[in-house]
C-alpha cells in the first residue's frame, strides 16, 4: 500500500518538476527538445556552469508571469537545462497570456550561427501557481534545478570560467502573422563565458490590452552580465499584441493567441520569424507623414503647416493603421499615460490616449509623447528601451475619420525639450530616425534609417 | 520638340489637376454662418449672445490641443457654440432654429440630406453611415459633420477641426 503510494507520490513529484511547461506528452518530448549535435562538449559543459547570479535568482524566484521550460540531453532524466521564463511586458498586456499554451520555437544561437532546434510548447502558469510549484521545486531537493539556477546544492556559486565557448544565445520566439498583428513570442537567453548571464525578455503577443490588473509584475530584463548578441546575431524581435486575428469573424481575440498550434484562419505561422522592428528613433517601421485632411502633404508636419498656415501644428503626424504596433522611438521612463479613452472614442481637441516618455538625447531631457492611442501597452515608471511596444495606435481623442473626413489613421508624436527648466516645444522629427521634406516625403539623404 | 514640351505641359497641368481632386468631398471656402448672422471662425461670441440671447448654461473646457480654453454656450432649444477668445471655433446644431448659410445655400436640421446634392455633389455621393462632411476653407483644418437619419432627414450639423 505504502509502496504504492510512494510510487505515486513520486511520479506526481517528477511530472510536476520536468512536466510542467514542456508539452504534457513529456518522455517523447525529451528526444526532440534538445538535439545535442548542435553542442559541443564544452557548450554543454558552459551551459551547466553558470556563475551563481543573484540577479537570475531573485527573478526566478518571482515569475508573476512567466513558465518554466526543461531542456534535457537526449537519454538523461535529469534537466539539462532548466529556466523561468519571465513576462517583461506591463502586466495587463500579459496578464491573457495566463494558462496559454505558447508555441515556441527554441533556436540556438552559437560561434558557429543560429541554428533550430525544435518547435515545443510552453504553459505560462497563472501566477499563483508559478509561485507554488516553484517553492516545491526549491524545497525539494531538486539538485538539478538549483545547480541550473546557478547554485550547487550546498548554496554555492559554480565557477568554471575555463570553458572555451564566449557565448551562446537561446531564441526562443515563434508565433503567428495575422492581418492586423502578430501573435508572437519572444524570448533571447544568452551565456557568457565571464558568467553574464541576460536574463530573458519574454513577450507575449496576442491580447487584446484588455484585462484587469493584478498584484503581479513583470520580470526579467538583462543582468550586469549583460550580453549583446553578436553581429547579425539574432533580436528577440518586435512585434506585438494581435489586434483581430479572425479576420471576417466576430471580432473575438479568442482565436487570436500564440497558444494555439494551428494559425487562426487569415493568420501566417512565422514560426520563429520576428516580427518587424523600426529603426531606432522611429515609431513605427518606414515611418511617413500622414497629411492633415488626407490630402494636404504637408500638414502632418511640425509647425504652421495647417490651415493655409494660420494654424500650428504641435507635433508630427506618422501613419499608422488603426491598432497597430507603435515602438519606444527612444529609450526612457514613462512618465504619464492616458487610457481612459474607449477606442475611437472622439472628443474635440483632444490627443485621447497617449503615452509619454522622458529621455535623455544628447544630454538634453527630451519628453516625447504618442497621442491618439487605442491602447496604452506601458504603466507609469515603466522603464522601456527604444523599439519597446509601447501601445497600439488609434483614433481616440481629435483623431476620429468621420464619413467624408478623411483623417489618416496616425500616431501624433509632441516632443518637449527641457532648457533652463522649461518645457520647450520642439520638432518631434528632431528625434526621428527618418527625416521628412517639407513636402512630406521622406528625405532620403537626411535619414538614419533608410 | 514641340510634342515633347505639350507633353511636359499636359502631364504638369494633369499633376496640379489631380492633386485639387483627390479629396472625396466638397469644399467650401466662403463664409459661413449661423442662422445668416454669426460668422464662424470669427469674432462671434458678442453676437451670439445678440442674436440668441442668454445662453442657457456657459461653461468652460480645456482643449489640449490648442492649448485653450473654451467657453461653451449652450441653447437647450439645439446649439452649442464654443468659443476660444471671442472666435466661434466649433458649433453643434441639433434642431431646425438653427441652420447654416454657405453663400446661398441653406443648411439645416430637418432638411432632407438630398438638399445638399446640387451644391455638393461629392459630399452628397459620399455619404455613409447617416454622415457626410463638407470641407471649408482650404479643407485641411475645418469641416462640417452632417448626420442624418433613416429617413434622411439631417439631424445633427457640426463642426470640427484638427
Amino acid at each position: 500500500m505504502y509502496i504504492r503510494l510512494y510510487a505515486f507520490l513520486s511520479i506526481c513529484a517528477v511530472f510536476l518538476i520536468v512536466g510542467n511547461c514542456d508539452n504534457p506528452t513529456s518522455q517523447p518530448e525529451k528526444e526532440e527538445l534538445l538535439d545535442f549535435t548542435y553542442f559541443t562538449e564544452s557548450q554543454y559543459k558552459a551551459a551547466r556552469t553558470w556563475k551563481g547570479n543573484s540577479a537570475l535568482q531573485s527573478a526566478v524566484n518571482v515569475p508573476p508571469y512567466g513558465c518554466y521550460v526543461s531542456v534535457y540531453q537526449d537519454g538523461e532524466t535529469k534537466p539539462w537545462k532548466f529556466w523561468s521564463i519571465a513576462l517583461n511586458y506591463p502586466k495587463r498586456i500579459v496578464k491573457k497570456a495566463e494558462g496559454a499554451k505558447v508555441k515556441v520555437k527554441i533556436r540556438i544561437n552559437d560561434v558557429s550561427g543560429e541554428r533550430l532546434i525544435r518547435m515545443a510548447n510552453c504553459i505560462i502558469p497563472r501566477a499563483p501557481k508559478a509561485k507554488k510549484m516553484l517553492k516545491k521545486l526549491m524545497t525539494k531537493g531538486a539538485r538539478n534545478v538549483r545547480e541550473d539556477l546557478g547554485q550547487n546544492n550546498s548554496g554555492k556559486s559554480s565557477d568554471n570560467n575555463d570553458d572555451p565557448v564566449i557565448n551562446s544565445c537561446i531564441i526562443v520566439q515563434g508565433g503567428y502573422k495575422c492581418p492586423d498583428g502578430y501573435c508572437f513570442v519572444s524570448e533571447e537567453m544568452c551565456y557568457s563565458r565571464e558568467g553574464g548571464y541576460s536574463l530573458p525578455e519574454i513577450i507575449v503577443y496576442g491580447d487584446d490590452g484588455g484585462g484587469s490588473d493584478d498584484s503581479g509584475g513583470g520580470t526579467g530584463g538583462d543582468d550586469d552580465g549583460g550580453y549583446d548578441p553578436p553581429d547579425g546575431g539574432p533580436d528577440p524581435g518586435g512585434g506585438g499584441p494581435c489586434i483581430d486575428c479572425d479576420p471576417g469573424g466576430d471580432g473575438s481575440d479568442s482565436e487570436c493567441d500564440p497558444n494555439a498550434i494551428d494559425p487562426p484562419a487569415g493568420c501566417e505561422d512565422v514560426g520563429g520569424a520576428s516580427p518587424p522592428d523600426p529603426c531606432e528613433g522611429n515609431v513605427v517601421e518606414n515611418p511617413e507623414i500622414a497629411p492633415s485632411g488626407g490630402w494636404n502633404e504637408w500638414g502632418g508636419q511640425f509647425g504652421y503647416t495647417r490651415n493655409s498656415g494660420n494654424t500650428f501644428h504641435d507635433g508630427t503626424d506618422i501613419k499608422a493603421d488603426i491598432n497597430s504596433n507603435l515602438y519606444a522611438m527612444h529609450g526612457g521612463t514613462v512618465t504619464d499615460i492616458r487610457d481612459s479613452f474607449d477606442p475611437g472614442e472622439y472628443k474635440p481637441d483632444s490627443y485621447g490616449n497617449y503615452v509619454r516618455i522622458k529621455s535623455t538625447l544628447s544630454g538634453d531631457t527630451v519628453y516625447l509623447r504618442y497621442n491618439h492611442l487605442n491602447t496604452v501597452g506601458v504603466e507609469v515608471g515603466d522603464t522601456v528601451i527604444a523599439g519597446d511596444i509601447i501601445g497600439r495606435s488609434g483614433n481616440t481623442g481629435n483623431a476620429q475619420e468621420m464619413n467624408g473626413i478623411p483623417v489618416i489613421p496616425h500616431v501624433h508624436i509632441r516632443a518637449r525639450k527641457v532648457e533652463n527648466g522649461q518645457e520647450k516645444r520642439v520638432d518631434p522629427e528632431n528625434y526621428m530616425a527618418t527625416k521628412f521634406n517639407n513636402d512630406g516625403s521622406v528625405n532620403v539623404s537626411e535619414s538614419n534609417c533608410n | 520638340m514641340k510634342k515633347l514640351n505639350l507633353t511636359i505641359f499636359v502631364f504638369f497641368l494633369m499633376t496640379i489637376s489631380c492633386k485639387g481632386q483627390s479629396t472625396k468631398i466638397d469644399t467650401f471656402s466662403g463664409e459661413v454662418k449661423i442662422n445668416n448672422q454669426i460668422v464662424f471662425d470669427e469674432d462671434s461670441k458678442q453676437a451670439t449672445k445678440n442674436v440668441f440671447g442668454q445662453p442657457v448654461n456657459i461653461t468652460t473646457e480645456y482643449w489640449e490641443m490648442s492649448d485653450k480654453t473654451a467657453t461653451n454656450y449652450i441653447y437647450t432649444n439645439g446649439a452649442k457654440f464654443q468659443f476660444t477668445s471671442d472666435t466661434l471655433e466649433r458649433f453643434v446644431l441639433t434642431s431646425s432654429n438653427y441652420y447654416v448659410q454657405m453663400g446661398s445655400f441653406k443648411l439645416q436640421v430637418g432638411n432632407n440630406i438630398s438638399s445638399i446634392q446640387n451644391t455638393f455633389p461629392k459630399s452628397y455621393d459620399y455619404r455613409e453611415s447617416g454622415t457626410t462632411s463638407i470641407a471649408l476653407g482650404a479643407g485641411d483644418y475645418h469641416f462640417l459633420l452632417i448626420k442624418y437619419d433613416s429617413n434622411n432627414v439631417i439631424t445633427r450639423i457640426e463642426s470640427r477641426h484638427f
